[in-house]
């Protein structure tokens, strides 16, 4: 091999060697040596090298998987393809990058006209190139067979308990993984959290929500009277509570990127979505075993079923596939279609894998194993799999060609359903006819207003421009009576609807399964090899049973997922749950396993908690019970630590106690409505689902492209995993508290602290109206005095007692002569009781604001 | 995530200061804050922008770039079916020592053309408006990206910790546009803050929250003092950094609540000046507050004009845009000059595309996204330049050309920052704002 980093002189001296080594070209390529030395070698080195060679690979910075440095690396290419084509300049990548054509080679600035002559001439003479040496270039990333070695891709093994020092502090099989390595780091567990911290702790963490005053009390006695049971039967409780799979259920909304309206450039709704995040509801508190909620997802159309609501169910829950944010705009449907189909990839792959694998379209993952191949393998899977988003509005250019539809449900689907789908194409079509109509009759009011315009110019043939107008006049009278008649015929078909069934978001086999083609850097236009439909090569199993040709495959994608020897999908799940419960995963990176992702901090662990999730069925109700039960979940907080966890270990990476979590924006805003007793408890019954009631024909809704979000949704008194998730207008609460964006499928939510958040706890109308309605409610309660309303705010907010002092300091508020403003209303200044109530109201506002309150510890 | 500070837990310094003698000790205390101040790579030209966003995409042919020929070919074929060429019905002029070529509709602005670096060789990738607006504000229309906006935030933070460090006014709002100021994956406190709604432009737009019609200043203090001291304790007990970094929210919250409306109102400004800038007029409002958050430190401000999609009505939009735009623009340039301000505070003018040469109707062109202009001014690029330049009818950019990634590039650079280094690691991946492309314009660099 030769070295790049010796000189020029060398390499003519090495170049000259070779040729002497093929005596009968001698003399031809003498000319054809000189000019490669003269003309090629020296702009290669000097434009190409820096990140085109064995040494920038060596240094980390190579680029494209490109080396130039010898004729094999040169003939082979890097990522885009072979670099050039011996005798064709036109088709070699090189010339296209030279010119600035599609690629922009050398980056800096592109080279002289007479270089890149010589370069054409050089490969259209036969592209001589006596470098010799092979390509040594070492792709970046992992290679398949490397991959199989990579922790995340290794099955989880079974471990022995390690040995412990503390032996009676452990009381799960998951404490003595912890504290072994607490041990090791010389840090000793905290005590167990007191009953008021734990009381909160667990019903935030499973069911979403405070404990009322009655259920602090009960659980307190309980507690003073046989901790160990009181514990257990508190968290078998609420495991069974409708509240656990709202909470729960919500964790998987994020990942699942669940939204009520497709977001992008054409926000309209999803009107059948809710379906989809109440079957995730009901799910979790079902207590699915995970590997049946993925099948269920994935190709739960094709699932046997013994009865209607069970086939329901599974077609509702195939809206996963379907609940993608779509871009209508785009004018070219395959590149529409290819779109949707990466939003699949990429969201099962995330979801369920914890893996990207939708860095692979455009070329070989940079750091995973995943080939390109393997992406469009899956893509062939999603390609013969048809996404019901529901009809589109006409005027949207990719979506004209793709007709797409909704799933019929209920008892009658078979029956209604086709003729409700009948039904929304004829509206389509008369709506489409009747804004042909509008366009044509304005596209006449546009050459009328231009003909009065030039009508006035000194130059102009008013006679012919007068006829014209009188004759553009009678035209638009004959366009607002065709107008008109469309319209009429458009209300008249949209006020005598037929039967229809209920319709749900999924999808279905298309009627063709196709294999897919590789697109060369993701282009639709750019097409390579076949692909057979298949699953990712790195996690393969031997016996898995082939797809058969006339089938997407997407039973056989969601078997290989949930397939027990499947590395990631258990150790991805199990750590979800425990970054919710720990405020911090195992692995700190819950949807990247791959080369970039952390490693986990407890490895033997993790695999503990897999290997038992996949034993105990998939059971998310039994982990979590574990879990919470466990030594390691009971500890109190930093200011309970005895083993200096806090300083030597501030992000509790070892668990030596518990660290505070930040109530996350449903949290916020469903406990101020439970202190405030404005919370309505129940699940929101299905006919009072936010799109339920809305025609599901908006025209209006198609022209603005902005769907309207009214206050009724904000103040529905329901919990906030009811409230519509509407992309790009979410409720300001949501948007200031760190709401998972629905745009993509998100593991772990962002944590800011920006002082728009303040503002709202210090001046939002909403939260004054809450704080009001506590105070108003405390104040009415004749039972109490000032010092019952303070204990009764602190037991509903902060799940505790106050203290003496903290009484003292707040009935000191309560008399302070707070300075409050006129009522803007009636210009009146506040009576003596309008002013107590008001004073209690900014006392509760301080209480919402409190960190104690957004935290839970 | 804010990190602790080891001694007193940085509260005390809180407490009964001034507000800027507070916000100061609060960048002592915290440098690292989400927007504290930050070094930029190399030393800056620009320490701040503001982006006069144009939506819909105005003409080229009818603002920065003459096409003579294309008048004297007014009426024959064009190149695209079914349409003729169209001469623009305005007449350039060329203006100060430069000589650049503006239309006789920016009367007002052409007086500045000497401070202008027009870009007439400007470039997109997409020809509709959703995906080519969100391109100029996110260098993708494919996925969800960060805002200029946010990244410029990200890597320079703030030099006023009293106000939002990016603010857009009347940002546009329909069609996925809410996503142009997002910070998508960066850490929020760089998104936009927004102020007002471009489907209801409003001359005197509001931020949410920021006032209290309840409470007097002095009693808000009395309330926020104790939810301090019960915020504080329980710092003590939890030792947690993030509640700290609550503290100090409430505390930049508060002063923000002073500073904002502060800055906002008007009122203190001459008569002149308000007439100067048309401050009755949204633009000319949106101007000024412009002129104002840089002053106070802001480090990027986007303001929005709209309805530059002339598909029809082509006369009467140019002349009632035109006349929009052109007194508050020139008003604006004027005073950030005559306050030195020029120097280091980049101006953008410019929409998402052009126009074509040519339509089927005879008032109207269509979108253009492969040649079209924008103008740069103050911030480190050159003065009285004309850069680039389309075909003789202004189908597309053929001299100097500049795509979207090379602007972004080249504005990051004047920023100080290069946008190949400016990076934030998501879902395992290094992402830029320019992606895998971008090359600075030196050629306009002063």
């Amino acid at each position: 091999m030769i070295n790049i980093s010796n000189s020029l002189t060398f390499r003519l001296v090495a170049g000259t060697f070779i040729s002497f080594l093929i005596p009968s070209a001698v003399i031809a390529e003498d000319a054809r040596l000189d000019f490669f030395e003269k003309r090629i070698r020296p702009v290669l080195v000097s434009h190409c090298y820096k990140c085109h060679s064995t040494e920038s690979a060596d240094k980390g910075k190579l680029k494209g998987a490109l080396a130039l440095d010898t004729r094999k690396a040169m003939l082979k290419g890097g990522e885009s393809g072979a670099s050039i084509i011996p005798g064709k300049p036109t088709e070699s990548l090189l010339i296209k990058a030279l010119k600035y054509s599609g690629l922009e080679m050398p980056p800096a600035e592109k080279l002289p006209p007479q270089v890149i002559a010589d370069f054409e001439k050089w490969i259209t003479d036969g592209a001589f190139d006596p470098r010799d040496g092979n390509i040594s270039i070492k792709k970046p990333g992992l290679s398949i067979e490397e991959g199989k070695k990579f922790w995340s891709f290794i099955p989880p093994k079974k471990f022995e308990l390690p040995k412990v020092r503390q032996n009676d502090w452990p009381s799960d099989p998951i404490d003595f993984f912890v504290l072994s390595k607490m041990e090791n780091q010389k840090l000793t567990p905290s005590p167990m959290a007191k009953g008021s911290t734990l009381v909160r702790r667990l019903y935030y963490d499973l069911t979403g929500l405070p404990p009322t005053e009655i259920q602090l009390t009960n659980f307190l006695k309980a507690f003073s009277e046989n901790p160990a049971k009181a514990k257990l039967d508190l968290v078998d409780s609420l495991l069974s509570s409708h509240h656990f799979g709202e909470k729960w259920g919500r964790h998987w909304l994020d990942v699942a990127r669940y939204a009520d309206s497709n977001g992008k450039d054409r926000n309209i709704y999803n009107y059948h979505a809710w379906r989809y995040r109440d079957y995730v509801i009901d799910s979790f508190n079902r207590d699915v075993s995970f590997d049946q909620f993925v099948r269920e997802q994935i190709a739960g159309d094709l699932l046997p079923a013994h009865s209607h609501e069970e086939r329901d169910r599974n077609l509702i829950a195939t809206g996963f596939l379907a609940l993608g944010s779509k871009s209508f705009e785009e004018s070219k449907p395959e590149v529409f279609r290819m779109d949707v189909i990466d939003e699949q990839i990429e969201l099962v792959s995330r979801s369920v894998l914890g893996l990207s694998v939708g860095c692979a379209r455009c070329h070989n993952h940079k750091f995973d194993p995943i080939p390109t191949a393997d992406y469009y393998s899956m893509a062939g899977i999603f390609r013969s799999t048809q996404p019901l988003y529901g009809y589109s509005p006409k005027g949207i250019k990719a979506t004209a060609f793709a007709h797409t539809e909704l799933q019929a449900i209920g008892p009658d689907a078979e029956k209604l359903g086709p003729a409700g789908l009948a039904y929304f194409a004829k509206l389509q079509e008369l709506t489409l006819a009747q804004n042909i109509s509008r366009s044509d009759r304005y596209r006449v009011v546009r050459r009328l207003s231009a003909a009065r315009i030039d009508i006035k110019k000194p130059d102009a043939d008013k006679a012919k421009l007068e006829a014209d107008i009188i004759k553009m006049e009678q035209e638009i009278k004959e366009w607002d009576a065709k107008v008109k008649a469309h319209e009429t015929a458009l209300q008249l078909a949209m006020d005598n609807p037929p039967r229809m069934p209920d319709w749900a978001m999924a999808v279905r086999e298309r009627e063709k399964a196709e294999d897919c083609k590789i697109h060369v850097r993701g282009e639709t236009t750019n097409l390579k090899e076949t692909v057979a439909r298949g699953t990712l090569q790195v996690i393969s199993f031997t016996d898995a049973p082939s797809i058969p040709n006339h089938q997407s495959g997407r039973i056989e994608l969601a078997a290989w997922l949930t397939d027990r020897r499947n590395p990631l999908t258990a150790r991805v799940y199990v750590n979800r749950v425990w970054q919710h419960l720990f405020g911090r995963g195992l692995v700190s990176t819950p949807d990247d396993y791959g080369v970039n992702g952390s490693r986990p901090s407890h490895p033997e662990l993790l695999d503990h908690l897999a290997l038992r999730f996949i034993d105990q069925g998939g059971s998310t109700k039994k982990l979590i019970r574990a879990l919470v039960l466990s030594s390691t979940y009971l500890q109190g907080g930093a200011d309970e630590s005895q083993g200096n966890g806090k300083s030597s270990d501030p992000d509790n990476i070892y668990l030596s106690y518990m660290r505070p979590r930040r109530l996350e924006a449903e949290l916020l805003r469903d406990a101020i409505m439970q202190v405030a007793g404005t919370l309505d408890r129940a699940p929101l019954p299905p006919e009072k689902a936010f799109l339920a009631k809305y025609n599901p024909y908006r025209e209006d809704e198609y022209r603005t492209f902005q769907p309207l979000f009214t206050p009724e949704q904000i103040e529905n008194p329901h919990r906030s995993v009811y409230l519509p998730v509407v992309r790009g207008v979410l409720p300001e609460i949501f948007g200031l508290f760190d709401f998972a964006s629905p745009d993509r499928s998100t593991a772990q939510r962002e944590e800011s602290i920006v002082p728009a958040q303040s503002l709202y706890f210090m001046n939002n109308e909403w939260v004054i109206k809450q704080a009001g309605l506590l105070s108003g409610q405390l104040s009415k309660d004749d039972k109490l005095d000032d010092k019952g309303r303070i204990k009764t705010i602190y037991r509903r907010a902060f799940s505790r007692e106050p203290s003496s002092l903290e009484i003292k300091r707040a009935l000191d508020y309560l008399n302070r002569p707070e300075l409050l403003l006129a009522d803007p209303k009636s210009k009146k200044q506040p009576d003596a009781m309008q002013l107590r109530i008001e004073r209690l109201t900014s006392f509760c506002q301080i209480v919402f604001a409190s960190a104690e309150f957004r935290f839970v510890k | 995530m804010l990190k602790t500070v080891s001694a007193g837990f940085g509260y005390t310094a809180l407490q009964g200061i001034a507000a800027q003698a507070a916000a100061n000790e609060t960048k002592e205390i915290n440098p690292s804050g989400p927007l504290g101040a930050k070094k930029p790579h190399f030393p800056a030209k620009a320490k701040r922008v503001i982006f006069l966003c144009m939506r819909g995409g105005p003409s080229h042919m009818e603002t920065f770039d003459p096409k003579p020929k294309l008048s004297a070919d007014n009426g024959k074929a064009s190149k695209n079916q079914n349409s003729k060429l169209l001469g623009s019905r305005w007449k350039f002029s060329k203006h100060g020592q430069s000589g650049i070529e503006i239309v006789d509709l920016l009367p007002e602005t052409s007086k500045h053309a000497d401070k202008l670096c027009v870009l007439r060789g400007m470039h997109t990738d997409n020809e509709n408006h959703p995906q080519a607006l969100e391109q100029m504000h996110t260098g993708s229309f494919q996925f969800i990206r960060p805002s200029l906006g946010s990244w410029t935030l990200y890597g320079l933070g703030t030099e006023n910790q009293n106000l939002p460090g990016f603010i857009s006014i009347n940002p546009l709002t329909s069609l996925g546009g809410l996503r142009y100021y997002s910070s998508a994956f960066l850490p929020a406190a760089n998104s936009a803050t927004l102020l007002g709604d471009a489907n209801r432009p409003i001359r005197n737009p509001v931020i949410g929250n920021v006032s209290n019609n309840r409470l007097a200043p002095t009693g808000q203090r009395q309330q926020l003092d104790l939810l301090q001291e019960m915020n504080r304790e329980l710092l003590i007990r939890d030792q947690d950094s993030r509640i700290e970094g609550l503290i100090q929210s409430y505390e930049l919250a508060f002063r923000m609540q002073d500073a904002l409306p502060k800055v906002m109102d008007v009122a203190s400004e001459s008569k002149s000046t308000l007439a100067r800038y048309n401050a009755d007029e949204t633009f000319g409002r949106q101007c000024l507050l412009a002129r104002r958050f840089a002053e106070a430190g802001v480090r990027f401000i986007e303001i929005t004009h709209t309805d530059w999609d002339h598909h029809g009505f082509l006369t009467g939009g140019m002349t009632k845009n035109c006349a929009a735009i052109d007194k508050p623009i020139a008003a604006l340039l004027e005073d950030l000059d005559n306050r030195g301000m020029l120097d280091d505070t980049l101006v953008i003018w410019g929409g998402e595309f052009g126009r074509t040469p040519d339509d089927p109707t005879t008032d109207g062109r269509g979108h253009n996204n492969k040649g079209f202009s924008m103008w740069l001014a103050g911030g480190g690029v050159k003065q009285g330049m004309a850069y680039g330049a389309t075909d003789e009818h202004g189908y597309e950019a053929i001299e100097g050309k500049v795509h979207t990634h090379d602007l972004h590039a080249t504005i990051l650079h004047l920023l100080g920052l290069d946008h190949e280094k400016l990076t934030y690691k998501y879902g395992g991946r290094d992402f830029r704002l320019t992606d895998v492309h971008g090359k600075v314009v030196k050629d306009i660099l002063a």
